[in-house]
């Protein structure tokens, strides 16, 4: 008898030992479905895998979070056909497009950016075309979208991303003449010191590259930096110095701005604002 | 029993109590610290909202202390502190271990013991300055309480090391020199009831009182111990020998009676704590309130939410940036949020416009992603209890 539940016990315990990673695996399995689902553009389908893996590990913060963000797009992209409202609708379609390219998924990235471009006219949505178009790898339709900009929509960031496009397309002498007509002030933000630092690299000026991405390092927020760095290290721009020494370095770059709102991290512990958290603007 | 074994069987009692609280019942005894207190006072007044995770109940046991230290000088130091518990205990030890007891003379004595005054006053300038809890990490009773918590660094470890150390050697070094606490309880503790006293008639100056005293007073030279730093131990008293008659006595000054029996201490010191813990159950003040600047309604309606990820102050603003949000789920008019943050589900009282809100809508707010176009996409990481926002039949 004794011997009996003794068998019982152990069998009871070796299910429920081998049942954790079978759930577990599950789980991590229908999320890594739902992300190839996501990159083939089939937001439904990937919602649902989304959704299996929620139920297979319900304490799984990401998998709930791409979830209910996955949701939400889907709902931001059927309330984007109705919007009247052309703020309203500029905003649905910035949140779409952030979404889209965060998940690399480039094609509805950039027929919707220039959408934005040639309902909204302006700067900052011909800026999304070439971005999204620089990472596609075509850099022709990146050059004609900033080139079409009037000369007071320009800006040091559109003159940057042209400069880009440009050498890639093997029209080095303009690109660097675009490069040596950049003025980067000591004010400058982080994207458009990003941007120039990009087109120094590929004109082959390794040293102004490095110091520009240096200070565009020093004038990320610390909740952003990582992430960007990250970007960096991956990006086709820097290619050439990416293997360098040199870069390692500049990679050890640290933000020297404090943040000036709540980054919405982890936790409060060791965020890096906590002293300045008590106005959070938007 | 001697005075002595009470107190050690109080000073057990509440180690016992402390280290089940924290390892056992994993809560959050930073909240019922009296110099979490005096830390949280500052951002209190200026903006009606207590540092970190500590709650209003630091200020009822804050208050507790100081009217028992006010009765009965700094016997919380002596009774129930478990950092001074922890120092004797391992002052006992190395006597065990045959480890000298090292004496520091007076006049270093007097020196050292300025510098928790020093080290009150940075402590409470860039605490005030910063509005968080910035010497936690170098905190050797936060070495003890934080259950290795994300916030700790190697140096509440080395301090709390230190602590021990000196411990071994030394009477009680840390409650003697550094312990920003006892900086604020000393001046109260000056002119409080509570006093040994001595005859001088029969006593032999045999000086036993002295060497018993761990905050090195010279009680045999006193005709009262009015010393901010007694810490009303009674050792001087347990070991008073006097073949003429108890040379000492313990209790309030002369003009209001002879003397105290040690149950008085105990009843008064548990008396105020206790009270101060009830006061904190009675009295549930939010340690975060925080409004949206638009008028005020005609009706307010009120939903009350047990909002996991809400431990501190920072989350309390980052909830209020996430119902401040003006997008698809945007909360539309006015709403003030009231929250006791702490570990596990959080209590959360949220106030709004009953002619536009709805519960609903606030639930939504709160836990919805939001679009902030000049940063991206953020998640939310708060859950509401018994809410299911992704209608996935999740508890």
């Amino acid at each position: 008898m004794d011997c009996r539940l003794r068998m019982i016990s152990l069998t009871i315990a070796a299910v429920c030992l081998a049942a954790l990673p079978v759930h577990a695996q599950s789980a991590a399995d229908s999320f890594t479905q739902g992300k190839a689902l996501l990159a083939e553009g089939q937001l439904q389908p990937a919602l649902q895998a989304f959704a299996a893996a929620v139920r297979a590990d319900r304490n799984n913060q990401e998998y709930m979070q791409q979830y209910a963000l996955l949701r939400q797009i889907i709902d931001l992209r059927a309330r984007l056909e109705g919007e009247r409202d052309a703020q309203r609708w500029e905003y649905v379609a910035r949140a779409l497009h952030s979404y889209y390219f965060s998940q690399a998924m480039y094609p509805m990235a950039l027929e919707l950016s220039q959408q934005m471009s040639a309902r909204l006219k302006d700067s900052t949505s011909a800026l999304l075309v070439a971005e999204t178009a620089l990472a596609m790898n075509k850099n022709d339709v990146a050059a004609e979208a900033l080139s079409a900009l009037e000369e007071s929509q320009q800006s040091t960031s559109s003159r940057a991303l042209l400069g880009v496009a440009l050498a890639r397309e093997g029209k080095l002498a303009e690109a660097k003449k675009i490069a040596q007509g950049l003025e980067l002030s000591t004010e400058e933000q982080m994207g458009v010191l990003y941007s120039a630092a990009r087109l120094q690299s590929v004109v082959g000026d390794t040293s102004a590259a490095m110091a520009t991405l240096t200070k565009c390092f020093e004038s990320t927020p610390p909740s952003r930096l990582e992430g960007l760095k990250q970007y960096a290290r991956q990006c086709a721009d820097f290619g050439t110095i990416a293997s360098t020494p040199a870069f390692a370095q500049v990679l050890q770059t640290g933000s020297k701005i404090a943040e000036s709102k709540c980054s919405g991290g982890s936790g409060c512990a060791n965020c890096p604002m906590r002293g300045n958290c008590q106005q959070p603007q938007k | 029993m001697s005075l002595q074994h009470t107190r050690r069987g109080i000073q057990t009692v509440m180690l016992a109590i402390t280290l089940v609280g924290v390892f056992v019942l994993h809560g959050n005894c930073e909240r019922w610290c009296p110099f979490g207190g005096v830390e949280a006072l500052g951002t209190y007044i200026a903006e009606g909202n207590m540092i970190c995770s500590l709650g209003v109940s630091n200020f009822f046991i804050l208050a507790g202390v100081l009217l028992a230290t006010l009765l009965l000088r700094r016997a919380f130091c002596g009774y129930l502190c478990p950092i001074g518990t922890l120092s004797e205990w391992l002052q006992a030890l190395g006597r065990r271990l045959g480890l000298p007891t090292l004496t520091v003379p007076p006049r270093a004595d007097r020196a050292l013991a300025l510098a928790k005054y020093v080290l009150l006053a940075v402590i409470l300038y860039f605490t005030w300055q910063a509005g968080e809890l910035i010497f936690r990490g170098f905190d050797p009773c936060y070495a003890l309480i934080s259950r290795h918590g994300p916030d700790i660094t190697s140096w509440a470890y080395v301090s709390a090391a230190a602590v021990a150390v000196a411990s071994l050697v030394m009477m009680v070094p840390f409650c003697r020199w550094f312990c920003p606490l006892a900086a604020v309880l000393n001046p109260f503790s000056r002119f409080a009831l509570a006093r040994v006293k001595r005859d001088p008639q029969t006593c032999t100056n045999c000086r036993q009182c002295a060497k018993a005293c761990p905050m090195q007073i010279e009680v045999d030279r006193l005709q009262e111990v009015t010393a901010a730093r007694c810490v009303s131990c009674l050792n001087c008293l347990d070991k008073c020998r006097s073949p003429r008659g108890h040379a000492l006595r313990w209790g309030p000054p002369e003009m209001l009676g002879r003397q105290w029996s040690q149950a008085v201490l105990v009843l008064v010191l548990v008396g105020c704590t206790s009270a101060a813990v009830a006061a904190s159950y009675w009295f549930p003040m939010a340690s975060f309130v925080r409004s949206s600047p638009r008028p005020l309604p005609a009706q307010v309606a009120v939903v009350e939410l047990q909002v996991d990820e809400m431990t501190c102050r920072g989350r309390g603003n980052l909830l209020y940036f996430f119902l401040e949000r003006d997008d698809l789920y945007q909360v539309p008019g006015w709403f003030r949020i009231e929250a006791w943050p702490g570990p596990g589900y959080a209590r959360v009282r949220m106030s709004y416009d009953a002619g536009q809100g709805s519960d609903e809508a606030i639930r939504k707010a709160i836990t919805e992603p939001y679009f902030d176009v000049g940063f991206g996409w953020r998640m939310s990481p708060f859950r509401i209890q018994g809410y299911d926002p992704l209608g996935l039949g999740l508890p």
